[in-house]
């Protein structure tokens, strides 16, 4: 066992630092999805698909976002529910990685008849990170929001259709869904 | 009142006091005359949790023999618990009472959460806490069986039987220590639960229900809120330990529910841990 000296560096217990961040503190209050009237804002610089990785780490990969500060790599799979979350390395390559965002499925809502091959599967299909480094996924469920230690702050509502891109534009949210680009404003803003 | 009360097994605190108004008793204090035990810090990366470094620390008691081994009790949050000068002062409340024989030697194993730094030396590295602690899984409890708990093996002769082991927690911490018996109860007896977490912050409130169609499992298990803590997205904290305490009553399970009218914080824990203590590990066979 490798000792090493004894500093007396207290632990900020994390019970102090719930960083709850409920749907009513992202969501504006009489906001919905409106068809947009301009064209998809660029997606930022420190995020990319997951079509852009060699050899990513997970079965099918399906839509992929890093944090802020470019630290972890979060990376949806169409196999299972959850986002993976992946140390990136100094060169850039990814480094170890671990389930860490739980996504609400189907088969949660028990009361609902759903296809057996569906019933855990959330269909992730975009990720976005904002500003306070939440995380959202497009879902068959609606966009999935995650606080930054992976806890599902809720679900709202998406855009008619499977949206394939999310993008912030500020305090807009932008989604792509087949050809059509919808956009609402929210209460969070994106990464700067 | 009492009777009421009584429903849902409350232990109702002998005297009046303001809310949250809790403190620390003398076998929360160091005495005169009573040896201290050792605490060494270490640190470690998880295979089982890839990735992920923490510390930890280690307690033996100035009683331990290394031709008898010594009961365990683990604490997530270690570094919070192992403080001398925090709102549980474990190291202090164990010398105390093993000194008085109130206690079996008993080694303490107090671990921080993970984190996974961030490599490229630029923004927050990843804190692996919620995922260990609120997960449903043996993830955790494989990570103690696997690592934690073969390397303080090495130094330290421990008890490899449930009943000789115990495992505590605050917050997600204490439903990880709940979660960690439920799933190993061959591993883990005692469950001390602090302002557990039995909300959905990843779908820990399905408990209450599980324990009333599950068998009963060879678990003893002290669980502490208050009427004042958390009500938040993830849900209600006084609500989710009624409903805990009312299954735990239902399934006829060896517990008390301490419930005052404490926040989310140690107060009430830390002032009841010395009482706490004694109750879960009271009768504790020795070692097979």
């Amino acid at each position: 066992m490798k000792q090493i000296p004894v500093l007396v560096l207290l632990f900020v217990a994390s019970v102090a630092d719930a960083q709850d961040m409920p749907l009513h503190e992202i969501l504006k209050p009489g906001e919905s999805w409106q068809p947009a009237t301009t064209d998809m804002p660029k997606r930022p610089a420190d995020t990319f698909p997951a079509g852009s990785l060699k050899g990513p780490p997970i079965k099918e990969p399906t839509c992929a976002a890093t944090t802020l500060g470019g630290s972890t790599l979060l990376m949806a799979s169409a196999a299972d529910r959850y986002v993976w979350a992946f140390q990136i390395q100094k060169d850039g390559s990814i480094g170890p990685g671990d389930r860490y965002c739980r996504l609400r499925v189907r088969g949660d809502e028990r009361r609902k008849r759903v296809a057996q091959e569906e019933e855990y599967k959330a269909d992730p299909s975009a990720m976005i990170i904002d500003g306070a480094n939440r995380t959202y996924v497009a879902t068959n469920l609606g966009i999935q929001v995650f606080d930054p230690t992976g806890r599902l702050c809720g679900v709202f509502t998406a855009p008619p259709g499977r949206v394939t891109e999310l993008i912030f534009d500020g305090d807009r949210l932008f989604a792509r869904a087949g050809a059509d680009v919808y956009v609402r404003q929210i209460l969070a803003t994106g990464a700067k | 009142m009492r009777a009421l009360a009584g429903l849902f097994g409350l232990v109702i605190l002998p005297t009046l006091h303001a809310a949250d108004d809790y403190k620390l008793g003398p076998d929360s204090e160091r005495q005169s005359g009573v040896p201290e035990g050792k605490i060494t810090q270490h640190k470690w990366t998880s295979k089982v949790f890839p990735g992920t470094e923490r510390d930890y620390w280690v307690y033996v008691p100035a009683q331990y023999d290394a031709r008898a081994p010594a009961c365990v009790m683990v604490f997530q949050d270690g570094g919070n618990y192992q403080n001398p000068k925090g709102q549980f002062r474990v190291p202090v409340v164990l010398d105390n009472l093993i000194h008085r024989g109130e206690l079996p030697v008993m080694i303490g194993i107090f671990i921080n959460p993970g984190v996974v730094p961030s490599a490229a030396g630029q923004g927050q590295g990843r804190s692996n806490r919620s995922f260990e602690y609120d997960t449903l899984s043996s993830q955790y409890v494989t990570f103690l069986e696997k690592e934690i708990l073969p390397e303080v093996g090495k130094e330290y002769k421990l008890r490899q039987d449930a009943p000789g082991r115990g495992i505590g927690g605050i917050s997600s911490g204490g439903i990880c220590a709940f979660t960690a018996a439920w799933e190993r109860s061959d591993l883990f007896s005692k469950v001390l639960s602090h302002v557990g977490s039995f909300t959905n912050i990843q779908g820990g409130d399905v408990y209450p229900g599980m324990i009333r169609k599950t068998e009963r499992k060879p678990i003893r298990i002290w669980l502490q809120d208050g009427s004042n803590d958390l009500d938040n997205l993830h849900g209600s904290w006084p609500l989710a330990n009624q409903q805990m305490a009312a299954a735990l009553r239902f399934m006829r399970y060896d517990y008390r529910f301490d419930f005052g009218d404490g926040g989310h914080n140690g107060k009430q824990g830390g002032a009841a841990l010395p009482d706490a203590m004694r109750w879960l590990w009271r009768d504790t066979p020795a070692a097979k």
